[in-house]
């Protein structure tokens, strides 16, 4: 059996054509957006089915079950505590840790002024952080394909 | 052959993460000791040591666990992570004393220039039963399945993307995402070194509000993308809520197993990542040029 050999593709004369046409900006309406559209619904009906409810309520069930069985006395606020938490040491007691930190800065009223305290700072470094990525999108744009002459329609 | 070697590389990723959790699992204490007669001209760092000062330091002392008491002069602030700091009463420090998690020894006056995060150790006990431990597989299987519906419902294609990232280029992604977790990290170990500073705070708020917020996007995706290869595998007409069901499902289960139960929450998170790095949040721009859509006609 012989295989086709594939060749790459070369047709200088056509790239040279295509360098020179004038680059066109398309409108939002017109047919691409249509199809993002398109393909959002497509998605969204995998999704739409009564089957997310319905696990949704037999798990609740399970859980309202298991609860009568052992009963947990934590009050709400722990609520995430218990989510992130793992009898394996890993991400979620990370995570954990990270929330717990989070919430103590912004629940104590003394922790809170520390936050507050340093928000001139945050700005500061905010604006600083901006300004760099603004002149890193500037260079970058400048290293791409210059598109004079091109016509917007 | 294929792929097979694709389930050699994943199986030694697995081993390597799971040596990686045996090997820093059940390290004992070493002393690390400062003596009198030494003055130390920067600050110190350790993990998991008890340190000892008698003599001076002169910078800001960090650290990780284990055990720190000082008991001669420390010019900077003393930061303590899940640790136990000690203060003896002729001890001087000229800066804040910051205990994270760690209960604290030492005189009034000490007490009073001290910034304490208490952290409470109740909700992952040593000996859960079996039912609270189902309990709250359950309850993070409803929020995962929830947020994951209305995810997919707000943003399709975005997450559609992003899942398609993992499916076609699982290699690139989790080398973007182990980059972008050891960058989040150590951005968060800094904002936590500098606590003292009125930056810490909220720096450190800020970072860990940005990592969930990729994390929770990159987890739907991950969820999305093992659907996908679920459904392929399911019977035909099978419905896709059922397969991102089962993939939660089967996720959840190997985040709990143990021993290799952390290696899996790293390698989901780490996938998470690096998909909504390269592919932008699923809007498949750059993250430094507009891309636009252009024709050439």
């Amino acid at each position: 059996m012989v295989e086709k050999q594939k060749k790459p593709f070369e047709d200088n004369q056509f790239l040279e054509t295509l360098d020179d046409l004038p680059m066109i900006t398309v409108p939002t309406t017109m047919l691409p957006n249509i199809m993002d559209k398109v393909m959002d619904e497509h998605i969204r009906d995998q999704v739409k089915s009564f089957t997310i409810p319905a696990y949704m309520v037999i798990l609740g069930l399970v859980y309202v079950l298991i609860s009568m069985l052992s009963p947990t006395d934590l009050p709400w606020m722990d609520f995430l505590g218990m989510l992130f938490s793992s009898p394996e040491s890993g991400l979620l007691n990370v995570f954990h840790h990270i929330f717990n930190i989070c919430w103590q800065l912004i629940s104590n009223q003394l922790l809170r002024t520390l936050i507050i305290d340093g928000i001139p700072y945050f700005l500061g470094a905010t604006l600083a952080a901006g300004l760099v990525f603004l002149g890193l999108r500037v260079w970058v744009k400048s290293l791409h394909r210059n598109e004079k002459g091109s016509v917007e329609q | 052959m294929k792929n097979a070697w694709g389930l050699f590389k994943t199986t030694l990723i697995l081993f390597c993460f799971l040596f990686f959790n045996l090997a820093i699992a059940g390290q004992d204490l070493a002393q690390v000791s400062i003596p009198k007669n030494k003055n130390l001209s920067h600050g110190y760092f350790t993990y998991k040591k008890f340190l000892l000062i008698d003599g001076s330091v002169d910078g800001n002392v960090f650290c990780m666990g284990g055990r720190t008491s000082v008991h001669g002069e420390v010019k900077g602030n003393i930061t303590v992570i899940f640790g136990v700091l000690e203060v003896a009463k002729d001890a001087k420090v000229s800066g804040k004393l910051i205990t994270i998690g760690s209960p604290f020894v030492g005189i009034q006056e000490q007490v009073d220039k001290r910034i304490d995060i208490p952290i409470r150790d109740v909700f992952y006990p040593n000996n859960l039963s079996w039912l609270e431990l189902m309990k709250r597989s359950i309850l993070r299987i409803i929020i995962a399945f929830s947020i994951c519906s209305l995810l997919i419902m707000f943003k399709p294609k975005h997450i559609r993307e992003t899942g398609r990232e993992i499916r076609t280029d699982w290699v690139p992604t989790f080398f973007a995402g182990s980059f972008l977790t050891v960058f989040l990290g150590m951005a968060l170990f800094g904002s936590i070194m500098i606590f003292a500073h009125p930056l810490g705070p909220i720096l450190f708020i800020s970072i860990s509000a940005m990592v969930s917020i990729i994390a929770i996007f990159g987890l739907v995706s991950v969820f999305e993308a093992i659907a996908h290869y679920l459904n392929r595998i399911m019977p035909p007409k099978t419905g896709f809520a059922h397969s991102l069901f089962l993939a939660i499902v089967i996720c959840e289960i190997g985040c709990t197993l143990p021993y290799i139960g952390p290696a899996v929450q790293l390698i989901l998170f780490i996938l998470g990542l690096g998909a909504t790095l390269l592919t932008r949040f699923g809007s498949n721009k750059g993250w430094l040029t507009k891309s636009k859509k252009v024709w050439s006609a």
